[in-house]
């Protein structure tokens, strides 16, 4: 229970910042507060409850379960003789792909941000195909951030790559998709996916001889970022050009 | 007493967004790994944790975040005062970030890589520094994206150009300068965006491009999001390339 309970207070001293803006601007300079008072203050007190208890499980589950796995993965490709080479660490490549994908089904952010969508668009933007293409998109960014830190590419030509690639798709991809595709890295980025990321690339950088945890840990973020925006891009593009779909869901139909 | 099965509704469908991380890690345990993983019981109590907390949290946000930041938007663009709102924008992206959890951890880590590469003296004094002033920079940053964001939904500038524009630029530095805090700027740019923020960032922009005349809100109120990560980016590598 005390473990709750420092959980959820440091929750608490989390969002006072933001409630303290909202309480200023709505209290002094608009002197209104919002209709129903009671269902929002409600509503509050169920986000910072629910947050607590979700990192405090990730914590308890995730976070140590994820660091050890791929530890352990990466370890049983950096054994053995002579130096790493990439193709040996099969097993920690298909584990954080199915890892990056899993997670972002669980991304609270991007489940409320779907449902949004679906209410914003009268139900022709579904969810559940948006959060897939999503998740598919950050196991793929996972999986380069991976190979990259096992073959020591450099990260500032990677940028350049998916950015290339990106704008290749918003020349492809319907206008009134982009900003939500460019939206929807940073929904898969959140509250899961980065303590995740954060727990292993630094392990993954220190088990594969030759890279340094401290330079080569950091950037798998960027891919989780990025790629998942790439994915949502491509699959606006693939729907506007298939007219039968046109209508049944994907984020062109407006 | 009715809403309970809507509740447990809800529940199980997150139950079932959870399942396939279970399968996930319980392949690799078992078939790769062939062991049974650590404090088993602790692990599958907090896996209830999270289902029980996404529950709590999804439910929280359409009732209080979500409501709470279009209201706001709303009254803001009826005043019809710009700099109200402007100032709202940069109150709301900066006082959402600056307790960040994640950022904070990623600053933290920025402030020791830094000082291994010889950027920050002063021991571990120094690198407490370093990251809170990485912090507030960074919380400036998304400030100033949401400012910029509204901004461009109230003048209607489409936000791919915004967005290109600003990566192509972040591509052009990090190709320019050498830094060891690369990474560091570009796992910043993720982690200033997270559970808190980036619902009341969203909302914003929806409310502001559902109210003012002329706006799509699918089209015109997103993008802030992404707009706030990378301006993120940019804050930390331009402070690693003044510190280099």
């Amino acid at each position: 229970m005390g473990i709750l309970l420092d959980t959820a207070w440091a929750t608490l001293l989390d969002a006072a910042p933001i409630a303290l803006v909202i309480l200023v601007f709505q209290g002094a300079v608009l002197r209104r507060w919002p209709a129903h008072l009671r269902e929002v203050l409600t509503g509050a007190a169920y986000l910072l409850l629910g947050l607590a208890l979700f990192r405090l499980g990730l914590e308890w589950s995730l976070l140590p379960i994820g660091s050890h796995l791929s530890d352990r993965l990466a370890a049983l490709g950096g054994a053995g003789e002579g130096a790493a080479a990439w193709h040996r660490f099969g097993w920690l490549y298909a584990f954080v792909a199915t890892l990056g994908f899993a997670t972002t089904l669980v991304e609270p952010a991007l489940i409320a941000i779907a449902e949004r969508v679906r209410e914003m668009t009268g139900g022709a933007v579904r969810p559940w195909p948006l959060r897939l293409v999503v998740a598919g998109g950050v196991a793929l960014g996972l999986l380069l951030g991976t190979l990259r830190i096992v073959t020591g590419f450099p990260l500032a030509w990677s940028l350049a790559g998916l950015v290339g690639v990106i704008a290749a798709l918003v020349a492809l991809a319907p206008r009134q998709a982009v900003p939500l595709a460019f939206d929807c890295g940073g929904f898969a980025t959140s509250v899961v996916t980065v303590p995740m990321v954060a727990a292993f690339a630094v392990g993954v950088a220190a088990a594969i001889p030759g890279r340094d945890p401290l330079t080569d840990g950091f950037g798998v973020i960027l891919f989780a970022l990025l790629s998942p925006v790439a994915s949502v891009l491509a699959y606006a593009a693939l729907l506007s050009r298939t007219p039968r779909s046109r209508g049944t869901g994907g984020p062109h139909a407006v | 007493m009715e809403r309970l099965p809507a509740f447990l509704r809800v529940l199980l469908e997150n139950a079932r967004d959870l399942a396939p991380l279970l399968a996930v890690v319980a392949f690799f345990q078992g078939a790769v790994l062939r062991e049974a993983p650590p404090e088993l019981a602790q692990k599958l109590g907090g896996a209830v944790l999270v289902v029980l907390g996404l529950t709590f949290f999804v439910r929280g946000l359409s009732m209080s975040l979500f409501p709470l930041g279009e209201g706001l938007a709303d009254t803001f663009a009826r005043r019809g005062n710009l700099l109200l709102l402007l100032a709202f924008a940069f109150a709301i992206g900066f006082g959402s970030t600056v307790a960040e959890p994640a950022l904070h951890a990623v600053t933290l880590q920025a402030g020791e890589a830094a000082a291994a590469a010889g950027l920050v003296a002063g021991g571990e004094e120094g690198v407490a520094r370093y990251a809170l002033v990485l912090r507030y920079a960074a919380s400036v940053a998304v400030g100033l994206a949401v400012v910029l964001g509204c901004l461009r939904i109230v003048l209607g500038w489409p936000a791919v150009w915004l967005l290109l524009g600003g990566y192509a630029l972040v591509t052009a530095l990090a190709l320019a300068a050498e830094t060891p805090l690369l990474g560091v700027a570009f796992d910043a740019g993720a982690a200033a965006t997270s559970a808190i923020n980036i619902p009341l960032i969203a909302a914003l922009g929806i409310g502001l491009a559902s109210v003012i005349r002329g706006r799509r809100p699918l089209v015109d109120g997103f993008g802030l999001v992404a707009l706030a990560s990378l301006m993120t980016m940019l804050a930390v590598l331009l402070g690693a390339l003044l510190a280099g």
